[in-house]
């Protein structure tokens, strides 16, 4: 599929795609994220979409499933957050292991943080497309992609200080 | 002597640069500079978190995606090797022709053809191996004939 044809078969159905996120994930913003995640899974895998039915079908079952994960995931965060600081604050052999590998951290922070985040700062710094790429790819305003890759790379750098200086 | 200066950021520029790399206000193109002002050994430890992340994020960076325009051009590319190619294995297969003379009569149908060597063959006492060979070469033929069809349809 390519990417004119992305834009015109993919991006009508956003909103539709929007009202299916907000009924299971409820919260306005997290609707929102969840819906950009599965835009850019699916520009992803572009090229397979041609062998799908329909591919409004296909977009409507994966963004389900995936915001059926994202709800999975955010009920076991709570407990994964506490173990991953208490880890943080103790200096325990551990954590002086893997301090050692700047990059090992790094890959951390950055499968840390939150899915859409991620996904754009891989894109912008990884893959060297540009913010208007993005936004373009996931149905918003520049100004949105840029917020969120901002709050990327200042939580990349907060948690990197935090490891190096422990 | 030196022809030409690459032009490196100053501390300050960096400052400034990165401070905007951290709004995500950066282009790809200042990205770059500063990878370069950052890769530079003996700078300030206050670069020091930045060298390392984009010290990481430079080792991970996969090979650009493809433009329209890229994408176009290899495309090209590969068609000018394809017809190349193909259009040596063309004008063999042209002086040839794609027929066999059986008892003194052209015959120009491959299937024809094929099961006459066929028979033929297997009157000989060859081994299997090399039977099997040749119709490895008619059927890529074939092969070849329908691709070139495919690509003068183009």
């Amino acid at each position: 599929m390519s990417r004119e044809r992305y834009k015109a078969e993919i991006l009508p159905i956003r909103e539709k795609l929007f009202h299916i996120a907000q009924r299971i994930l409820v919260e306005e913003q997290e609707a929102e994220d969840a819906v950009q995640e599965v835009l850019l899974k699916l520009w992803r895998m572009r090229d397979s979409l041609d062998k799908y039915d329909s591919t409004t079908a296909f977009a409507t079952t994966v963004t389900k499933n995936h915001c059926l994960d994202r709800l999975k995931v955010k009920n076991r965060q709570d407990l994964l957050d506490e173990s991953y600081y208490a880890r943080a604050g103790n200096d325990n052999p551990y954590l002086q292991l893997e301090r050692k590998n700047t990059d090992e951290v790094l890959r951390k922070i950055i499968e840390n943080l939150p899915a859409l985040q991620q996904a754009i700062i891989k894109m912008k710094d990884m893959e060297d497309y540009e913010v208007e790429e993005i936004a373009e790819i996931t149905g918003t305003n520049v100004e949105a992609v840029r917020v969120n890759l901002s709050r990327a790379r200042k939580k990349v750098r907060e948690e990197y200080l935090k490891w190096s200086s422990v | 002597m030196k022809i030409k200066m690459k032009y490196k950021l100053s501390f300050s520029e960096a400052d400034k640069l990165i401070e905007r790399y951290y709004e995500g206000l950066t282009t790809g193109v200042e990205e770059k500079r500063l990878m370069d002002f950052l890769s530079q050994s003996n700078l300030p430890d206050r670069f020091k978190p930045e060298q390392a992340i984009f010290g990481y994020f430079n080792q991970k960076k996969q090979k650009p995606h493809f433009s329209v325009r890229s994408y176009i051009s290899w495309i090209s590319a590969a068609a000018v090797i394809l017809s190349v190619v193909f259009g040596l294995q063309f004008l063999e297969a042209g002086n040839r022709g794609d027929y066999a003379y059986i008892d003194g009569k052209r015959i120009t149908d491959i299937r024809e053809v094929k099961s006459q060597a066929l028979a033929s063959l297997s009157d000989i006492d060859s081994g299997t191996n090399e039977v099997e060979e040749s119709f490895k070469n008619l059927n890529n033929k074939d092969l070849i004939k329908d691709q070139l069809n495919v690509f003068s349809g183009l």
